[in-house]
Order: structure tokens, then C-alpha cells, then sequence
């Protein structure tokens, strides 16, 4: 976590207040989308490719700053430019590789680089969020709220159900999610 | 160990509330079964994301934000030229102004029999002007009263505030099966979308945020429907997007609803017309219109209604 030491330099250097980072992250995604969207086209992607990768670079920024890892000098509408062009031409990389046959190390022992390994974890998160809307609610009040430490009398109080109903319809919901992560095809390449 | 137990198991040690035997039991089917490893570790990333509020927020924003993008930077291309023309109009004015002055007092300047006259003596004087406060000029409070109130709100403005008190979300309920008439088995993505419109109005003052995610669903889930359910499609989302003030949004889909002759054209064109009173003070025109249509054309619950508020606007 980011400490809110309030004598942290604003401006660029964005080991600031963590409440002041999305708008900065919103900012970034609307400078930076037309391009991104532009050099994901011209290089083989679709549009649905190009909202996922600004989506992931997203969601890596913010855990960069999160871990004051990150520390930008230029626009951050750039930076994110920046990283999506690199992770594109990787994920176009992947995608041409496919199932070929190949002597890469097992997955068991391979090292992933810290910063694949960050593009790998926000797919994931992509995914996971992607199942959670899909599930409807309940179960995605259920989950969240329990996950966020509401106690489950308390998720009770707030839907409107018994708490016995709650407690039953929780592992149900679990299920149904992680039924609904290990069925998409993705999943299996993300792990 | 069925598979309910075993999520609870999961789910006990995540939260740490395992005791030390049964937790170092867990650890050694952790560390000896690779699949009980994948499923755990599956449980662990799912809570974690879950579990950080602004991930999800900043998430789902960013993907909405995508999804509308072209539109948004679309409108925001063309706020920024309408700027960039003002700013010239207002230039070219001001240059213009400027040449006249020059003009005149080259004029006035230039030798003759007649005294020269000060051109503070020419111009009006502004010292003389004085701008006095239009007494009918009320700040309009934001009021749930019900319509028939005196409710005023500042004139060339949008009227929200005088909208709010005459929306009244519609008691949806789903279309009901009609025994031997399958085409009436209520549509399964217009049910949902019914569940979570009644689901998102009954958080919508204790949960304010999980209320519009609901009904940012409800818009998602309602994007390119069928044509079998395209009018209420859009009705539905209409609504849900005027919960979410996206007013011009609403209005769109509320027109597509009221350009084709069917039961909720008039509803829709009563809903459109709060819709394009709630925005800017250019929409009031297309308001007005669809008020006068409701209020002039056949019977209907929003006559009388459409007649006051036309009254209260004209009186603006």
C-alpha cells in the first residue's frame, strides 16, 4: 500500500495519495486509447483485442503504483502507450506460437519475467471480473461483499435474505464462478 | 469431502480460520496434491480481487469508458471545436469592434470647422447601465414533492430539479406466459434485465454504487437485443439510463421507442421529454414539442400532466 505521507512530492512522481490514482489512470486511458487502438489494428488485433490490453495495462499501472514501483517522469498517457505496445507485440508473439511443439520448459519449472508475470495476473483478474458480472446477483453481491470482509450477517441485512440463506447460497455461488473461470477457454493459458 | 465441503475448507483457510491441526492437514493436501493446489490457489486470486473494491471499480469504469469510447471522444472532439469556433466568433467580434472605434475616431479626429467631440461623450455609458436582479430568479431546490407543487428552477438552464419531481420509475413486471402462446414466454435476457432494474431501485438509497452497477448491467445486458425484444429492449434501458443520469443516452432510446407506433409510445415520449428537460437548455425546444403532442393527441395518464408541465415551462 501506498503510504499517505502527506510531505510525498505530487506532480510526476506518483508514490502520492493512492485516491488521487484513478482519475490519473482514467486520464491516461483517454489519451492514450485512439493510439493504442490504431497500433493494435494496424498489427493484427481487433478492436476487442485493443480493450483488452489497455484494460490489463490498466490494471498493471495501478498495481505498479500501488507498490510505488512505479515512478513516471512524461505523461502517463504515454507510458500507458508505451506498455501496451510492448505487450502487444508479445501476445502477438503467443499467438503465432499456438500449439506448436516446442522444447519450452515445462510449465512447472519455468521462471516467468516479474513484469510477464504482472500482464499475466491482470488477464486473470480480467477474466475473474468478466465471470463475476456474468454470474448475476445474488451471487456476485454474495461474493464480493464476503471477500470484502462484510460479515455474512451483515450481506444478509444489506440483500435481504435470512442469514441461513446466505450462508448456504455462498459455496453455491463459489462453485458457479469457478465453474464459469475453468470452462473459458482463456483460463487454461492464463494459469 | 463433496465439493460444497471442500469450497468451505478452501474458503476457512483462506480466511484463516482453520485450527492448527486442520490447517497443517490442509497444507499437506496443499503441498501433495497438485489439482487441491490450482483450485486453492484459483480461491486465493478470486478473493483478492473480489476483495479490493477500487480494482473492480477502476475495472469496470475502464470498460464501460472503452465501450462508449468512440462516442466519448467523439463528443469531446466536438466540444472542443465548438470552443475553438466561439473563442474565433468571439475574436472576430472583438477585432471588428475594435475597427470601428478606429474608424470613427479617425473621422472625428481629422481637421474640420466643427469643435471635436470626446469620444466618451459618443459611446453609451456604461456607468449608466445597471443590472438589476430579475426577482423571478429562484434557485430551484432539488424536491421529491409530487407533481402540482409550485416548483421553479433557473430560467435557460436545464430543469432538473422541476424533473425530478414528476419521474416516477415504472413498476415493471415481466410480460407473463400465456398458456398455448409460446411467443409470450417471458424473453430470458428481458427477465433478467427486469431483475436487475427492481434489484438496482431497492439499493438505490442504502447502495448507492452496487444500484448503478446493477444498472450499468441492465444497459450491457440490453445492448444489441433481439428484434423480437428490441422495443422493450429499449424501453427497459431507457430507463435504466436515465437512473444513471445519462440523460441524451436515455432520450435516444427512448425515442426509438416512441418513433414506432406501439403501447408504450406514449409513455416513452413523456420519458423522452423529462429526459431532454434534465439536459441543457437547447433540448427544451424537443421537449416542448413531445409535451404538446402528449397533451393535444389522444387521452392518455400524461395529459393532464404534459399540460401543467408545459405550463410551469412556458412560464419560465
Amino acid at each position: 500500500m501506498l503510504s499517505n505521507d502527506p510531505s510525498a512530492k505530487q506532480g510526476n512522481d506518483f508514490r502520492a495519495m493512492p485516491e488521487s490514482e484513478s482519475p490519473m489512470l482514467i486520464q491516461a486511458t483517454e489519451e492514450c486509447w485512439k493510439a493504442v487502438m490504431a497500433h493494435v489494428l494496424a498489427n493484427g488485433g481487433t478492436r476487442a483485442d485493443a480493450e483488452d490490453l489497455v484494460h490489463d495495462a490498466i490494471l498493471v499501472m495501478h498495481n505498479r503504483i500501488r507498490k510505488s514501483s512505479l515512478k513516471l517522469t512524461g505523461s502517463p498517457g504515454a507510458y500507458l502507450f508505451g506498455i501496451c505496445k510492448n505487450e502487444w507485440l508479445h501476445r502477438l508473439r503467443e499467438k503465432k506460437r499456438g500449439n506448436l511443439v516446442t522444447n519450452q520448459i515445462p510449465v512447472e519449472y519455468r521462471v516467468e519475467h516479474p513484469a510477464e508475470a504482472e500482464w499475466r495476473l491482470a488477464e486473470r483478474y480480467r477474466l475473474y471480473i468478466e465471470k463475476l458480472d456474468t454470474l448475476g446477483d445474488p451471487c456476485r453481491l454474495i461474493i464480493e461483499l464476503d471477500c470484502q470482509k462484510v460479515p455474512l450477517k451483515e450481506i444478509a441485512r444489506m440483500l435481504n435474505y435470512t442469514y441461513e440463506y446466505i450462508r448456504h447460497k455462498k459455496p453455491d455461488c463459489i462453485a458457479k464462478l469457478t465453474s464459469l473461470i475453468r470452462q473459458d477457454p482463456r483460463f487454461n493459458g492464463l494459469i | 469431502m463433496n465439493d460444497i465441503q471442500k469450497i468451505d475448507w478452501i474458503e476457512q483457510y483462506l480466511k484463516g480460520e482453520l485450527e492448527e491441526k486442520e490447517k497443517a492437514r490442509f497444507e499437506a493436501t496443499y503441498h501433495t496434491n497438485p489439482e487441491f493446489a490450482r483450485e486453492v490457489d484459483l480461491h486465493r486470486e478470486i478473493r483478492e480481487v473480489a476483495g479490493d473494491k477500487r480494482t473492480l471499480e477502476l475495472s469496470r469504469h475502464v470498460r464501460t469508458m472503452l465501450q462508449k469510447a468512440d462516442v466519448v471522444s467523439e463528443v469531446s472532439s466536438k466540444k472542443r471545436h465548438i470552443q475553438t469556433l466561439s473563442f474565433r466568433f468571439f475574436f472576430a467580434i472583438a477585432a471588428a469592434i475594435t475597427l470601428i472605434i478606429a474608424t470613427v475616431y479617425w473621422f472625428v479626429s481629422s481637421p474640420s470647422d466643427q469643435p471635436a467631440v470626446p469620444i466618451a461623450n459618443q459611446l453609451p455609458s456604461i456607468q449608466d447601465q445597471t443590472l438589476k436582479p430579475d426577482v423571478s430568479d429562484t434557485l430551484a431546490t432539488p424536491s421529491s414533492e409530487k407533481p402540482g407543487k409550485q416548483i421553479t428552477s433557473v430560467p435557460g438552464k436545464n430543469f432538473l430539479a422541476l424533473v425530478e419531481a414528476y419521474y416516477r420509475s415504472p413498476a415493471f413486471t415481466p410480460p407473463e406466459v400465456r398458456r398455448g402462446e409460446a411467443d409470450r414466454i417471458p424473453h430470458p435476457i428481458i427477465q433478467q434485465a427486469y431483475e436487475k432494474y427492481s434489484e438496482a431501485l431497492k439499493f438505490k438509497d442504502a447502495a448507492p454504487r452496487q444500484s448503478s452497477e446493477l444498472l450499468r448491467e441492465v444497459v450491457l445486458l440490453l445492448t444489441s437485443p433481439p428484434d423480437s425484444i428490441s422495443l422493450m429492449a429499449h424501453y427497459l434501458r431507457a430507463h435504466a439510463r436515465y437512473q444513471l443520469r445519462e440523460f441524451e443516452a436515455a432520450a435516444s432510446d427512448f425515442q426509438i421507442v416512441y418513433s414506432t407506433e406501439n403501447p408504450q409510445s406514449i409513455d416513452a415520449k413523456w420519458y423522452g421529454a423529462l429526459c431532454f428537460l434534465s439536459m441543457e437548455g437547447r433540448k427544451n425546444a424537443q421537449a416542448k414539442q413531445l409535451l404538446r403532442e402528449i397533451a393535444e393527441g389522444k387521452p392518455s395518464d400524461y395529459m393532464n400532466r404534459a399540460r401543467e408541465l408545459l405550463a410551469k415551462i412556458q412560464s419560465q
